[in-house]
């Protein structure tokens, strides 16, 4: 179970505005993120993964203390185990899609179920430079999966995905979700196109 | 009369002014840096010419005037440098000596440097600093000098070439060789404020460094009028007076 | 023609490109990461060579490493090491005076990079380092060839301050760069053109080779 306890300062356009979120997390959730533009969304999921500190804050996670700033206290990002896939993909500009998943796990049997479940057996020698941005989502997505996270954070995961893929993509995620047994969370900006997979919902 | 003449006017006796009222261009061997300066005070006292000095070491300032420095009068550090230029055409005629240098051993630390030709082959000497011997004549004195006394090659591994003898002095003022070669004029720089303790080289072991100067073709017009009173100025009694009270010697 | 100088020089900015690719690479690290006061005063530090005459620099090496006082006498005294009139003094001026030529390309690069990369490896569970050498490195390589082609370059040209702290002594101090500039002092211009051929040509062909190497990737030190 995820407790989350926050407030983040952020710096919009005109100024600053504060993210507040309480709320529990059921393990073995997909819960979808959704609210208005600016809200906090993905850096609702930063700070979760740890990689952006909240002014004020606890994150518990099975009762092991990720966050607590009462204490000072902030689990490094290395240790979460969190799964992330990022808005814009951050995938490594010198590395090809088999180094990719080579460098996130050694498990090869894994990572063929990956690439084929992504359906990109064929591009393992490519680089991103040479893939399609729907290509490049999806490895996006492997990558998060390959350390066969604990947590599963996405930031608008599917927004490249031509409508056949997508529906593929959600629907065997699903599958491996379970699988993995993991919790996830998912950001969408249209909160219509992952109700397939959610099945709990965060608004912001 | 009109805007246009008035301007034109101006403008020609801005001209004719800065004409006037050219500096006189003495380039000067490094070792004359102190003493030139008192030189051109007498000098402007005297005639109110205003000299400019330029300070390098002696082979360097004869390679700019012959690439065309444009310089007045040369105060060389030898009679070598100065015969080239005259016989290569770029000036008046043959040099005269105008003063005698002589050659010193200096440090700013308390050794005894007396017997300096021993001392330099101990560990109390680490680096020795001696002027460029291809363009410095104080530098050529000191190889002379060196070599005579066989010390040269025993000596190696402790020597440090300064570019100019200016250079050697701030090797020994700022403490980083042992000593240095330099001339006697060192130790009378109004600038210098650090206790030395030097030594004179024996005369006997190098050639006299009989200091030349000559007019250069360069200087003309008024220039040249003002270079031949510079000329005469140096070899005259008042300026020996001071060439004196900077450790030269003069005929 | 004595190739001694000439080896020398090659020494000097080997040695010293070595040694800034060794401190370089992590103090850019360190200082493309966040603003604070004190990383903006050392990166001033760092970049002061650049606009600083160097003899200036020259200067105050001279008098900071003086064997009979502070530091000098210091190091004199219990490593018998004297910075001033050696190769290693040379080494240590080359070293400051190029160090804004490897960290200021570096550090662009780096900051350059989106703050996303580093991220997304931590997420993978990878350190700071194993990051460092395997996601950020590899994506800055074409400003990582031009830091160390400019400083390997410019340590070559170095003369103002080996002119204050070198001592011109033949086979340790009495680089290229000196050696021309003796020649020339003394009408020896047959000498100084063949040391200035063999620098230039030496030089060209270092930056002709990395360009045609990095063909696609390589930026132009002017950029």
């Amino acid at each position: 179970m995820i407790a989350i306890e926050i407030e983040k300062k952020m710096r919009t356009y005109e100024g600053h505005t504060v993210l507040r979120v309480n709320t529990q997390i059921a393990p073995g959730s997909i819960t979808k993120v959704y609210g208005p533009s600016g809200c906090g969304k993905s850096t609702l999921l930063k700070v979760i993964a740890g990689l952006v500190s909240p002014e004020k804050g606890k994150i518990i996670v099975d009762d092991v203390v990720w966050e607590d700033t009462a204490t000072k206290f902030s689990l490094k990002p290395q240790q979460r185990k969190v799964g992330f896939v990022f808005q814009h993909y951050a995938l490594f500009p010198n590395m090809t899609v088999l180094e990719h998943l080579q460098y996130a796990t050694d498990d090869a049997a894994w990572i063929n179920r990956l690439l084929h479940f992504g359906r990109l057996e064929t591009l393992v020698k490519h680089k991103p430079e040479y893939l399609s941005g729907g290509q490049q989502q999806r490895l996006a997505i492997l990558r998060a999966l390959a350390i066969k996270p604990r947590l599963l954070l996405m930031d608008e995961p599917f927004s490249a995905l031509d409508m056949d893929m997508r529906g593929v993509i959600i629907n065997e995620l699903k599958g491996l979700i379970r699988e993995l047994k993991c919790t996830a969370l998912i950001v969408s900006h249209n909160p219509n196109e992952v109700d397939a997979i959610t099945n709990e919902e965060l608004a912001l | 009369m009109t805007r246009k003449k008035l301007s034109l006017l101006v403008l020609s006796l801005a001209l004719s002014f800065g004409a006037l009222a050219q500096n006189l261009k003495v380039a000067v061997a490094a070792n004359l840096q102190s003493v030139i300066k008192v030189l051109a005070v007498d000098f402007k006292s005297k005639t109110g010419i205003v000299v400019e000095p330029i300070v390098g070491s002696t082979g360097n300032l004869m390679a700019q005037i012959k690439n065309g420095a444009p310089f007045d009068v040369f105060l060389a550090a030898d009679m070598g440098f100065a015969e080239r230029l005259f016989d290569d055409g770029f000036a008046t005629d043959k040099p005269t000596v105008y003063a005698t240098g002589t050659l010193i051993v200096c440090s700013t630390q308390n050794i005894d440097l007396k017997n300096w030709e021993s001392l330099i082959l101990t560990s109390t000497v680490k680096k020795v600093a001696i002027a460029n011997t291809l363009t410095a004549p104080y530098g050529q004195a000191a190889q002379q000098a060196l070599t005579a006394l066989g010390l040269l090659t025993k000596i190696d591994a402790k020597m440090v070439n300064a570019e100019s003898i200016t250079q050697v002095n701030t090797y020994i003022v700022t403490d980083v060789v042992s000593v240095g070669f330099t001339s006697q004029s060192f130790l009378h720089d109004p600038g210098q404020h650090k206790k030395l303790y030097w030594s004179i080289v024996d005369p006997k072991l190098y050639d006299p460094i009989e200091q030349g100067m000559v007019i250069l073709k360069h200087a003309k017009d008024a220039n040249a009028a003002a270079a031949d009173k510079f000329y005469k100025y140096i070899l005259s009694p008042s300026a020996k007076a001071i060439f004196k009270k900077y450790g030269y010697q003069t005929k | 023609m004595d190739w001694g100088p000439i080896w020398l020089t090659l020494r000097l900015a080997g040695i010293t490109t070595a040694l800034l690719l060794v401190f370089g690479l992590p103090l850019a690290y360190w200082l493309s990461r966040g603003k604070s006061l004190i990383k903006i005063i050392i990166e001033a530090i760092i970049t002061m060579p650049l606009v600083l005459p160097p003899s200036v620099l020259g200067f105050y090496l001279l008098v900071a490493f003086s064997p009979q006082h502070g530091l000098g006498k210091w190091l004199a005294d219990h490593f018998d090491v004297q910075f001033v009139f050696s190769f290693k003094g040379l080494v240590l001026a080359s070293v400051i005076y190029s160090m804004p030529f490897m960290i200021g390309p570096i550090k662009s690069a780096l900051q350059g990079l989106p703050l996303s990369l580093s991220q997304a490896s931590y997420t993978l569970g990878k350190s700071e380092l194993e990051t460092f050498r395997k996601v950020l490195l590899p994506n800055i390589r074409a400003s990582l060839l031009t830091a160390i082609i400019l400083t390997f370059a410019h340590t070559l040209g170095e003369f103002g301050v080996v002119l204050m702290i070198g001592g011109n002594i033949p086979g340790t101090t009495r680089v290229a760069s000196i050696a021309i500039y003796d020649a020339v002092e003394s009408m020896d211009y047959a000498s100084a053109n063949n040391y200035s051929l063999v620098l230039f040509a030496f030089t060209f062909v270092i930056v002709m080779a990395v360009f045609i190497f990095n063909r696609r990737s390589a930026k132009s030190p002017l950029e």
